[in-house]
């Protein structure tokens, strides 16, 4: 069990046989979730139909720090034990995360005009989340910054674990300080803030975002292995001619 | 194994490193982090001068009830409370659409002295209060509960806007 996660040939293998499964759960929830949200879930008692965004706000930003703590885990993995698989994964998810903590941003921004009145304040929770953006970035550029790829894997990785200090910041931000962005609706179990038509749309715009996330991070790790192969090939050439 | 072992201290010792130097920059501009000032914090500084007449801060809190009033010059005037102190605002702009009485609410703008000028201010606060708020924007902060209004109601969690 433990070898399928370390040796390429062998995960490469599952995830040829679990892609289009990904990809066909994540369809059939989003054409689910989006009909939910749209259509089958009531307008909220402030805020009518803009709490709609929170269908895509909310998942794409809790799925943009799973993602980040996925490629720093990952990262450490490679940089402790220094498993390709490790290394692949962490640079396939990257991209996938950057996309995600986009959308969380741009949708945030277009829900925060209508309802708070301005679209950016630099409060602690949006500052918080910017400077994780700058972190994919710095991890997608710093690992293919170096003409030496097993040299950029290792210091990319490096910063993607300082980058972890971020997520809890994010996380307690709106409770630690007084911020613009409400306080979490969902981790709070003494009492459930948010009613149960509009948690079952939140809820499965989630796991639909997150096979998603699964089935791409899938199709990328099978290229960043092709690339990794390519690029060992690359070093061998030039270490004999 | 051993080497292993030395790059799992050395990646804990980094981590370590890091999040106190973080936890120390926050807690030196913990002023700065903080997003709004309630009512009091704001009285509690001004009384001991570090916050002085014409300084650019936020304030934040709820509308009092019954506060709301507009006069003809389409300047509008409201009291936002911590439930302990109370500051009187001015503003004269477009409110957000979540803006009420009893809504919470974010004010950035300038820190006034009171020179008995405003008749509004000296309805609410005869010869009490030296200072009030001249709002340069106004921003509305919304809880994070969600529920559909007729559950609203139901609590009477204040009125309702949709029909």
């Amino acid at each position: 069990m433990k070898n399928i996660f370390i040796i390429p040939g062998q995960l490469n293998k599952i995830s040829i046989f679990l892609s289009p499964w990904f990809a066909f759960f994540s369809f059939i929830l989003l054409l689910f979730g989006l009909w939910l949200s749209f259509f089958n879930s009531p307008i909220d008692y402030q805020q009518g139909n803009a709490v709609r965004i929170l269908y895509i706000h909310a998942p794409s930003a809790w799925l943009s720090m799973l993602i980040y703590s996925f490629l720093a885990i990952n990262s450490f993995f490679g940089l402790v034990y220094g498993h390709v698989t490790a290394f692949c994964l962490a640079r396939a998810s990257a991209p996938i995360g950057l996309t995600f903590t986009s959308i969380c941003l741009v949708t945030g921004s277009i829900w925060g005009k209508p309802m708070w009145g301005t679209w950016w304040v630099w409060d602690a929770r949006l500052t918080s989340v910017l400077v994780l953006f700058f972190f994919y970035i710095g991890y997608i550029v710093f690992s293919k910054s170096f003409t030496d790829f097993i040299k950029g894997e290792k210091f990319s990785s490096i910063l993607s674990i300082i980058g972890i200090v971020n997520l809890p910041i994010i996380k307690f931000s709106v409770d630690y300080w007084n911020t613009l962005h409400q306080p979490a609706s969902i981790s709070k179990l003494s009492s459930p803030s948010i009613h149960i038509d509009m948690l079952v749309p939140l809820i499965v715009m989630f796991l639909s975002f997150l096979f998603l996330f699964l089935y791409i991070l899938i199709l990328r790790f099978q290229a960043e292995l092709n690339i990794r192969k390519i690029n060992i090939n690359n070093m061998k050439f030039y270490k004999e001619s | 194994m051993i080497k292993r072992r030395k790059k799992v201290y050395r990646i804990i010792s980094l981590l370590l490193i890091v999040s106190i130097s973080i936890f120390l920059i926050t807690y030196a501009l913990r002023d700065n982090v903080i997003f709004f000032y309630s009512p009091s914090e704001v009285l509690e500084k001004v009384s001991k001068n570090e916050i002085v007449e014409g300084s650019l801060i936020r304030l934040g809190g709820l509308v009092l009830e019954d506060s709301f009033s507009r006069d003809s010059n389409r300047q509008v005037f409201f009291i936002i409370t911590d439930n302990n102190k109370e500051i009187f605002v001015t503003y004269k702009g477009i409110l957000p659409d979540l803006f009420e009485e009893g809504q919470g609410v974010i004010a950035e703008g300038f820190l006034r002295l009171n020179k008995n000028s405003l008749k509004h201010l000296n309805e609410y606060f005869p010869q009490k209060n030296k200072v009030y708020f001249e709002a340069q924007a106004v921003l509305a902060k919304h809880d994070e509960n969600y529920m559909p209004p007729e559950v609203a109601e139901s609590l009477e969690m204040g009125s309702y806007r949709y029909d």
